[in-house]
């Protein structure tokens, strides 16, 4: 490359070393060619800046700023470039799943430093490539250090990486590091154990995760030398945001038994020192102080886990993380629901409109009543569909009772996005199980005297079911029993399961005063019956306590189960699922 | 000129019989007549004066865990390179019962095999006791490199940083609790 050649001239350059990069990992490798920017400009809006190239594990492209890449003067090293970034989709992180299981455990050793994982993470897998490509296939990965560390500044852990890398390749002293800057024999030592590491867990490179971060730890620990760090390696950092836009990773709620046992200082491991102190305690903030949480005890805190799972993926919602993670901890346990032996029944008589959900089938929206409703039409928002009523009876058919899921949020129920919530699941379990078995749900938030949230009516999508289960009000102290009035005020049409979860304060409330001419008593035993299912009161709460008035619920109908541990919550589970199965029919 | 890889290639290839202590398998091989097959061939006189071969005493002497080490150490000095070369002899005998047994129990016996940096080691101080250079490299670059893989070294460089380390630690672990502290302060707010 001479300094006459334009960026169009050297992407037809990189253009022709693509398929060789290809064949140099192998001739199968199925990958689009990358995104060729001719400006930095363009790189930007392609989300690359920093660095001279990058990676995207969403869309499986490479994107490449030729103006950077002249700028560094790095243009005829087209081959180790393109041959570096495909190692990222083919090698590691490979694909989105393990992207995230290797970040998850390089933030398991990064106690108070979280924010740096991805950095941590983009570094290991440099080293891993790199080492492959130039030891195993042969580039010469080292000249384009040469070539790139001209004019960087230094810092320790810059230092550290170019000496490792030094040992890997048996290049000689400063032939990377280039100057005795921050040269030591600590440094020295330090990489030389990296260098066994990244040899010995290339192949299984996930379980060497923990301790290559117990290794850099020390050299990113302070702010200030995290962020020299980050400058003089920032035109390397070119797969920090790869797991950006991809959804949300399954899987990764669970505690990972390999990040706890692979959470090992190298240093310790030379001098036959044993970390069982730091493997007790986790070794950071992957693991609570007491353990796991959750059935079995094998849950990440969702605080946690949003925070890990905001680093995978940043556009992620905490509402879509919090939602996910009650989702995934509910899997296992959806129950089988109840089914109610139904009147036969016919529907085809129009008897009037209804909101149109997302969830609803779209050739169910009824555009004519829409258009008049509202001329300007949002799916969802008011659109409306056509009920109709019964015409003739025909066959005998079972249907799943609709639930109405009421969750105390009072300030006495803890936060389900901070800690774990047994209520919290157990509605989540009910309301996916219904969801799964057809049924439609009514989700109710509410922490009075204060405020509520609730569904609009009876719903058949998930998200926004589970979205008004884990929501946070904080305000009040018992869930308001007058919030039953808005479905069951009147006898419902089609049956309805009745699920609430609360805690001891629902006593209180139940005695308490109200405005309007019923008493909280009246409500609940009225919302019952014109429910026509059954009730279930799904307390975080001792049996021992409040029994006078437990007794008068259970003796209206109302099942009562207390739900603090994980039987407990199994117990209900399975109760809820064959008691109503077997009393309906 | 001798080539490293061809000795690194070598040492790895070295038979698992060497590896094998005297007290699992009684019937292994001597190490007394390994050493003494050593000592001869490199000084390409078969009738070696007994003298000039260190005796069963000296071998005995060293810690069982060594011995392994030191039939390695023949296993190298078995390559052609180091054939006919009695001059060698005082050097082999340096590296072999002062330079090994102060190293040997820093390292498992395998990895001298299988840890490329142990095998690599393991080579370049045989090749600096026997005042031996690799091709294409100076001295100083040979002793920079051996520098660089020194177990000794380490050892005593993460021994006198383990003290800040263990505050390190010690900050960590604070860290940690106090996030967990205030994690449950949250939890616990009304």
């Amino acid at each position: 490359m001479n300094s006459e050649t334009t960026t169009d001239q050297l992407k037809l350059s990189w253009q022709s070393y693509w398929d060789k990069a290809r064949y140099l990992w192998s001739p199968f490798v199925k990958l689009r060619e990358p995104v060729w920017c001719l400006t930095s400009a363009e790189a930007k809006k392609e989300g690359l800046a920093g660095s001279f190239a990058m990676i995207r594990l969403t869309d499986h492209r490479i994107v490449i700023d030729l103006q950077e890449v002249m700028k560094l003067e790095v243009g005829d090293y087209a081959l180790q470039v393109l041959a570096h970034e495909i190692g990222h989709h083919i090698y590691t992180p490979a694909n989105l799943h393990d992207n995230a299981v290797l970040l998850s455990r390089i933030q398991w050793g990064l106690a108070g430093i979280e924010n740096r994982t991805a950095f941590v993470a983009n570094i290991y897998s440099d080293f891993l490539i790199n080492d492959m490509l130039q030891r195993s296939k042969g580039l010469d990965m080292a000249s384009v250090y040469i070539k790139v560390n001209r004019g960087v500044t230094f810092s320790k852990l810059w230092t550290l990486i170019m000496r490792t890398y030094e040992y890997l390749w048996r290049l000689n002293r400063r032939e990377l590091t280039m100057s005795s800057h921050f040269e030591s024999q600590e440094i020295d030592a330090d990489a030389s154990l990296l260098a066994s590491l990244i040899r010995s867990y290339s192949k299984n490179w996930l379980d060497g995760a923990g301790r290559f971060t117990a290794l850099v730890y020390p050299y990113i620990l302070e702010d200030e030398d995290y962020r020299k760090s980050r400058e003089s390696l920032i035109v390397y950092l070119d797969a920090e945001t790869a797991g950006m836009n991809g959804g949300i990773i399954a899987g990764i709620t669970e505690i990972d038994d390999e990040a706890v046992s692979g959470n090992v200082d190298p240093r310790r491991e030379a001098l036959g020192l044993k970390d069982d102190d730091t493997k007790a305690n986790g070794g950071g903030l992957g693991i609570s102080l007491r353990g796991g949480t959750g059935p079995k005890q094998r849950y990440l805190e969702p605080s946690i886990y949003i925070d890990l799972l905001s680093k995978i993926n940043p556009s992620l919602t905490e509402q879509e993380l919090l939602n996910n993670y009650y989702r995934e901890i509910a899997q296992p346990h959806l129950v089988e629901f109840p089914l109610e032996q139904s009147t036969p029944v016919s529907f085809t008589l129009p008897e009037g409109t209804d909101n149109w959900d997302l969830g609803d089938s779209i050739d169910e929206i009824d555009w004519l009543e829409s258009s008049i409703y509202s001329p300007e039409i949002i799916p969802g928002y008011n659109t409306l569909k056509r009920v109709y009523g019964p015409d003739e009876d025909k066959s005998d058919k079972e249907r799943p009772l609709n639930v109405y899921i009421g969750v105390d949020c009072s300030g006495s129920m803890g936060n389900p996005r901070f800690t774990f919530s047994w209520p919290v699941l157990a509605a989540s379990i009910i309301g996916l199980s219904a969801l799964r078995a057809g049924a439609k749900v009514m989700a109710c938030l509410s922490g009075e005297p204060g405020s509520f949230l609730e569904s609009e009516g009876y719903i058949t999508s998930e998200k926004d079911v589970l979205t008004v289960l884990t929501s946070y009000l904080g305000t009040g102290y018992a869930f308001g029993i007058a919030r039953l009035n808005t479905p069951f005020e009147f006898p419902t049409k089609e049956k309805s399961h009745i699920v609430i979860v609360t805690d001891d304060d629902i006593f209180s409330m139940l005695s308490a005063e109200t405005k309007s001419p019923e008493d909280n008593w009246t409500i609940i035993e009225k919302a019952l019956r014109n429910a026509g299912g059954h009730g279930s009161l799904v307390l975080h709460s001792n049996p021992e306590w409040h029994q006078e008035e437990a007794a008068r619920l259970v003796k209206m109908g109302w099942k009562i189960y207390y739900v603090t541990n994980e039987k407990e919550l199994l117990d209900f589970a399975r109760s809820f699922s064959v008691e109503n199965y077997r009393t309906i029919n | 000129m001798v080539e490293l890889y061809t000795l690194l290639s070598h040492l790895k290839g070295c038979p698992e019989v060497f590896l094998e202590q005297p007290v699992e398998n009684p019937v292994s091989i001597n190490t007394h007549a390994l050493v003494a097959d050593c000592f001869r061939m490199v000084s390409g006189d078969f009738l070696l004066d007994n003298n000039a071969i260190p005796s069963t005493k000296e071998l005995n002497d060293l810690d069982g865990n060594i011995i392994p080490a030191i039939r390695i150490g023949c296993w190298l000095f078995s390559h052609s390179i180091f054939e006919g070369k009695p001059e060698l002899l005082p050097a082999i005998r340096l590296f072999m019962f002062q330079k090994l047994p102060v190293l040997a129990p820093l390292v498992e016996k395998m990895q001298w095999l299988e840890d490329e940096d142990r095998t690599e080691e393991f080579v370049r101080l045989a090749l600096r006791c026997c005042e031996i250079l690799t091709d294409r490299e100076t001295q100083i670059q040979a002793e920079d490199r051996l520098d660089a893989l020194d177990t000794i070294k380490r050892q005593k460089v993460l021994k006198e940083s383990s003290g800040a380390f263990e505050r390190m630690m010690e900050i960590r672990r604070k860290m940690a609790e106090q996030k967990a502290r205030e994690a449950a302060n949250v939890y616990g707010r009304e």
